[in-house]
């Protein structure tokens, strides 16, 4: 066998790990469909396990990875593990690095500008790869067969910075500028040994990526707290007419002096088998001391994102969408006919389970009160009769068909592609959206009804903006299957069960982990995205799909999102992402079948104080580890309970500290 | 929730329903200096947003019985809730 080994790949070519307090972790999804239980036992998990460990703290979720060998045609023969005959040993070489304190300020899309930086003042002049000083980077990393213990990757940040001066519109803790329109001179103390992860082997000597506990702190005195200065401080804008990315509608996403603990980068691996010959995901290695160089087509990429507090609920477009829109020939149904159950209901399924997270799609709001598509709503698509029309390709449903694809958005431009009005890409400024293709009148009746990649549409008129894409559209290829069920042009087939990696056939093992890690992901809009930033919608980002390309270095592309994260994902609370941070959650009567909701992100913070809807910025790096998750409620039979056709969620596993004010003096 | 319960929390709702109007005439008329009444207001909008989010906002309260309800109120839905000790409630009703 090891003869007609001629490569080896590392899959998924792009993995997902997410954040956790906790110090216990479970591995996130192998296989497309598959909610994974977090372990333990007693919880609401899908085998009873629990999200939270015995101290209420949030597991992270690990992200594991495999390596496959491949003939010289291309096809899967086996996977390599110390499970294998064939081998002897294996060696993973991990180097993730968080570059967010260097990066490019985050300013929209549309608005790029590859002269506004973060941390503006320090190693100014510089591209953001040169500015070392504000590098996470823990270096290379490896870990071998036979190494028991976790590999921890830490690296500092903010280093050799004395004194700066800040912008005094910022808000500052225990300290409130005279003069908010000076300069406030503070000073840095560099942040040491932050974990961005840690790597650790199964008992088959695969890699697990265990992300970090999520941390983030400001290094500055005094120190920079989350907000949003432009909403109060010459408000819609900010000073400085908006230009200062550090005091203007997107400062949250620019915060300076502050760090968090994602991170990004490559994965590879080296496979020496039983009969002397080494195998690696990079070239131009021999034996395992060689460094090599990256094969982006055989190594696998990593990004470390938030928690995902819904995890059974998927959004209406995912990163793997997007993968399939950049590389369509990808798509292992390319060419095929559109099946109902695969290809339609699942988009409607995503659109009914809004409505357990998202106001809007609740019908709880004045403008969608009656006329929402959540449970029992009149356009609650997985009603029985709805169903019952959509799945039948007469000409006797073709009106329904057609009036629900009608009311699908395209993505602005004549191919509908999202892309197209983002050209050139970063680090360059996009200039194809101020085309006469890209502009478009906002039609905010049409669906998905959730923000898009040029941020809110209230907030774009507020100031004066006309930005193509303000509202998340379907990818051309979703929208193609659409049409085609529309017209009648589709077969129905049979509800789709979702089948465990291990019950796969070999060949269908490597595409199964590269999707089920995108799967979950959110892939619009992106403002700048939660996991992945819109930097995954162009193709030359990529080596090929599913793999990172080569000019991308470690930390490169995650460096696009928030800085930090938390200020960002507070301020997500309507129609952005519900299935990753829901806006509300619902109890459930099951006796009398109905249900009453709370806001998400509720409680005390740190001080005492009830968590804002307007201004929950900074609470959100306290509270984050304590919110709820949002699960499906089990029956007596332990199958999910469902109502009108859709399953029932309510919030569970929400750590009770936090529906207290913390004690006095602690 | 069993049944008996269900009646207490209804008789309790009603109560709490009926009480309204009246101390939210009550309130309306109140000195300015009536800083007890202000501070227990704005303890209980407090413990609301803690409780239910900081888009609820309270419309009106009362106490009854060692409980003290209020009428809670986010976009158009309007929940009547109560609590014993200001920090966990209970929607009593939808």
């Amino acid at each position: 066998m090891s003869e007609k080994i001629k490569s080896i790949r590392i899959h998924p070519g792009i993995g997902l790990a997410r954040l956790g307090n906790s110090d216990e972790f479970y591995i996130g999804p192998e296989a497309p469909g598959i909610v994974v239980d977090p372990g333990g036992s007693g919880g609401p998990g899908p085998n009873g396990g629990t999200y939270r460990d015995g101290s209420a703290r949030l597991k992270r979720q690990a992200q594991r990875f495999r390596v496959y060998g491949y003939d010289a045609d291309g096809k899967v023969v086996a996977e390599l593990s110390s499970d294998s005959d064939l081998v002897k040993s294996i060696q993973w070489r991990v180097h993730v690095r968080n570059m967010k304190a260097a990066n490019y300020a985050f300013q929209g899309a549309y608005l790029f500008d590859p002269d506004k930086l973060r941390n503006p003042s320090i190693q100014p002049g510089k591209k953001p790869s040169e500015r070392d000083k504000l590098i996470i980077d823990p270096g290379v990393h490896t870990i071998a067969s036979g190494q028991k213990g976790p590999v921890v990757m830490k690296g500092d940040v903010f280093t050799g910075i004395e004194k700066g001066t800040l912008p005094g519109e910022l808000r500052f803790e225990g300290f409130t500028p005279k003069d908010r329109s000076k300069e406030v001179e503070v000073t840095y103390k560099a942040a040491k040994d932050i974990e961005l992860g840690q790597l650790r082997l199964d008992d088959k000597d695969r890699l697990l990526f265990i992300p970090a506990p999520g941390e983030g702190e400001c290094v500055t005195t005094p120190k920079v707290e989350l907000s949003n200065p432009s909403e109060t401080i010459s408000p819609p804008n900010g000073p400085e007419n908006g230009t200062n990315p550090l005091t203007n509608q997107f400062a949250y996403f620019n915060i300076p002096g502050w760090w968090d603990d994602t991170c990004g980068g490559e994965i590879d691996a080296t496979v020496m088998l039983k009969d002397g010959t080494v195998l690696s995901t990079r070239d131009n290695v021999k034996s395992a001391s060689d460094e090599g160089t990256r094969n982006p087509k055989a190594g696998a990429w990593i990004v470390t994102a938030p928690p995902k507090y819904a995890p059974h609920m998927y959004h209406v477009v995912s990163i793997l969408d997007r993968v399939y829109e950049a590389f369509p020939e990808s798509y292992p149904y390319t060419g095929k006919k559109t099946n109902f159950y695969r290809d339609i209901y699942p988009t409607f399924e995503k659109a009914v389970h809004y409505g357990w997270v998202s106001a809007q799609a609740a019908g709880v709001t004045p403008e969608t009160k009656n006329i929402a598509h959540g449970p029992g709503q009149p356009g609650d698509l997985l009603a029985p009769e709805f169903l019952k029309a959509m799945a039948d390709p007469s000409e006797q449903s073709k009106p329904i068909r057609q009036m629900i694809y009608n009311l699908m958005r395209h993505a602005t431009g004549k191919r509908g592609r999202l892309v197209d009005s983002l050209q050139p890409p970063p680090p360059q400024r996009p200039t194809s959206w101020k085309n006469e293709e890209f502009k478009e009148t906002v039609e905010d009746f049409k669906m998905p009804k959730l923000w898009g990649t040029a941020g809110k549409p209230a907030q774009n008129k507020e100031l004066g903006n006309h930005y193509p894409n303000q509202y998340l559209s379907l990818t051309d290829w979703q929208l193609k299957h659409l049409k085609n069920w529309s017209d009648g042009d589709f077969e129905v087939g049979a509800p789709q069960q979702p089948v465990a990696l291990e019950k796969l056939p070999l060949a269908e093992q490597p595409h199964a982990l590269d999707s089920s890690a995108l799967e979950p992901t959110i892939g619009g809009g992106f403002h700048p995205g939660i996991e992945f930033p819109y930097l995954i919608i162009y193709r030359e980002f990529f080596a090929e799909a599913f793999r990172v390309g080569k000019d991308n270095e470690p930390g490169s592309i995650a460096a696009f999102m928030s800085s930090p994260w938390q200020g960002d994902f507070w301020s997500c609370n309507i129609a952005w992402w519900p299935t990753q941070r829901p806006d509300i959650v619902f109890e459930y009567d099951q006796k009398n079948q109905t249900r009453t909701y709370k806001e998400w992100f509720r409680g005390y913070d740190s001080e005492g104080e009830p968590l804002s809807s307007t201004d929950g910025y900074h609470q959100m790096v306290y509270a984050w580890p304590k919110l709820g998750m949002v699960l499906p409620v089990k029956g007596a039979e332990g199958n999910f309970l469902r109502d009108k056709g859709s399953t029932v969620f309510v919030e569970e596993e929400r750590d009770p500290t936090l529906n207290r004010p913390p004690a006095k003096g602690k | 929730m069993n049944i008996k319960r269900r009646d207490f929390v209804k008789g309790c709702a009603a109560a709490g329903v009926l009480l309204l109007p009246g101390v939210s005439s009550a309130m309306k008329g109140r000195s300015p200096n009536d800083a007890s009444a202000q501070q227990t207001g704005s303890h209980i909008e407090k413990s609301i947003k803690a409780g239910f989010g900081g888009g609820f906002s309270v419309r009106s309260h009362t106490q009854s019985n060692g409980l003290t309800y209020a009428r809670i109120e986010h976009f158009d839905t309007r929940y009547v809730v109560s609590s014993a000790d200001l920090l966990d409630w209970k929607i009593v009703s939808a």
